[in-house]
């Protein structure tokens, strides 16, 4: 069964379909994989130990008897510990949701539940999903994989960590600010922002509702497809040319922008950049440089937008319980009750502006590629509180694609001098959620990535001694 | 015991006001219009599905 813990969903999922292992056995020895190692990377909030069993024996009983519903039948996954799990503890990372027990499942779980998907845990955050690095104080941190001394990025980062190390065969998380793309790049795995609102965020526990994006972690590009298929449902999933990509890249176009997304890389992710951009060219994609106006105001837009968002949900809480928050989360939203509702509304105005100038600049384009971390990731516990709001945008290339609301895709890409993952972004045109998944599974194979993961469970069980 | 958000704000800490409104999960703003691109006026985001093909 250990053979199985680095495949991808469509591997798996033939062999549960042909009878060939059973949910049941699949999601024990998955449990016990979390047992081994988790207590190392520190990836869930809570395992559903029993839940998990309970559910895996219904999925089997419902192959053997011939109702096969599709390829997350029996297969283990995990959520972001933001999403409401009815009558199990939903703590968005926090010490006040700590005992909170929700009456319903989210909008997303319930979609996840009805494909037979297992949810074996629920996975650590940044606080509130305020935060990019994982570094939560009341649960502890998340390690990445890759390196134990490292974060994982976030504020996904168990979700994206649990992924990469083998526990689970995907995680839901989201996506503020990059935090499914950034620590999916930074623990060398695949993660997809959809198109704003897309994927139902009713029983998310928001941060900034007019960011927030819900969206899969996986290991490949084709997992994130089938992921989306189930989180849309077949008809809008169909409405949007999902699972539909005929694999020619004849005719496509993408936009490259060298200011901002291009500064202050490590040079080792510069490098690995323009060999993307060059193994493109060679089969057949045209890459072209381009200008976009108005970056610098977007970004400050973005920060204030956040801000604001954030303190309003919070302030009631706040107020009257702050010594519940860790000093970060704490110190970040004192910070943002400065902002103001002028500054507030001049942000999406500026917003609307930025949009309507992307949306022209990459008019004759299929879409827009970018690093999606910058730099090799910091080593646990090395960063001051005050940074944390500079952390998202000296950590990757992420924010902007939420003020835009754009379709983002990040694909693993190389190492940097530190051997630690390099992921890039694919950003498609609102509602292309189809066209660059399918852009994305083409182009993922130029990189070999899954062997890599293997190969770093030989590293992780031999320095470690994880198992 | 199984509660709404609401009700385990209200009786854990006695925080009632806006935060009623969870359950919803408040969003708002952004559109697109037909053609892939935003009205500056609108706030709603539309689930309009633009077919239209920006490319030339």
């Amino acid at each position: 069964m250990s053979n199985l813990f680095y495949s991808d969903i469509q591997t798996v999922a033939k062999k549960i379909k042909n009878k060939e292992i059973s949910p049941v056995e699949l999601v024990s020895s998955q449990l016990k994989r979390i047992e081994h190692i988790d207590s190392k990377i520190n990836a869930f909030i809570t395992v559903l130990k029993e839940v998990a069993l309970g559910q895996a024996e219904i999925a089997e009983k419902e192959i053997m008897s011939g109702n096969y519903k599709g390829p997350l039948h029996g297969v283990p996954i995990a959520i972001k510990d933001i999403f409401e799990t009815k009558g199990l503890r939903s703590t968005s990372g926090s010490k006040v949701f700590a005992s909170w027990l929700p009456n319903k499942d989210a909008e997303v779980v319930k979609y996840l539940n009805h494909s037979g998907a297992i949810i074996v845990g629920k996975t650590n955050l940044s606080e509130f999903a305020l935060g990019s690095t994982t570094e939560n104080y009341h649960y502890g941190n998340t390690h990445n994989p890759w390196n134990l001394n490292k974060i994982p990025g976030g504020s996904s980062g168990g979700s994206a960590a649990a992924t990469a190390s083998g526990m689970c065969f995907g995680a839901l998380g989201t996506d503020t600010g990059g935090s499914i793309r950034l620590p999916s790049a930074i623990c060398g795995v695949v993660g997809f922002k959809p198109t704003f609102n897309l994927v139902n965020r009713t029983g998310c526990f928001p941060l900034s509702s007019s960011l927030d994006h819900v969206g899969p972690i996986t290991r490949t590009v084709s997992d994130s497809e089938i992921w989306m298929e189930t989180l849309l449902g077949e008809k809008k999933a169909k409405d949007l040319n999902i699972g539909e990509w005929n694999d020619s890249v004849i005719g496509i176009r993408l936009a490259v922008c060298r200011d901002y997304f291009f500064d202050d890389l490590d040079p080792s992710v510069e490098k690995l950049m323009d060999e993307t951009i060059g193994k493109l060219k060679t089969i057949g994609i045209e890459v072209v440089e381009i200008n976009i106006d108005g970056l610098t105001k977007a970004i400050e837009a973005q920060k204030t937008i956040l801000g604001a968002e954030a303190i309003a949900v919070h302030k009631p809480i706040l107020d009257k319980e702050k010594e519940m928050y860790g000093p970060e989360t704490a110190y970040r939203l004192e910070n943002y009750k400065n902002i103001t509702a002028v500054e507030y509304l001049d942000s999406q105005r500026i917003r609307a502006e930025f949009i309507s100038e992307v949306l022209s600049k990459t008019a004759h384009f299929d879409g827009l590629i970018t690093p999606t971390n910058s730099i090799t990731p910091y080593d646990i516990n090395s960063n001051p509180i005050e940074n944390g709001t500079a952390n998202i945008f000296n950590l990757g290339k992420t924010p902007l694609f939420n003020l835009l609301g754009f379709p983002t895709l990040s694909i693993p890409c190389g190492f940097t001098d530190e051997k630690m993952p390099v992921g890039f972004q694919l950003v498609g045109k609102p509602y292309s959620d189809g066209q660059i998944l399918g852009l994305g599974k083409t182009i993922e194979t130029l990189f070999d990535w899954q062997n890599k993961l293997v190969s770093n469970e030989q590293q992780l069980v031999k320095e470690e001694k994880l198992l | 015991m199984e509660k709404t958000i609401s009700e385990y704000l209200r009786e854990q800490f006695g925080i009632v006001s806006s935060l009623k409104n969870f359950e919803q999960t408040p969003h708002f703003l952004l559109s697109y219009d037909e053609e892939g691109t935003t009205s500056e006026q609108s706030f709603l985001f539309r689930h309009s599905n633009s077919s239209k093909e920006n490319k030339e």
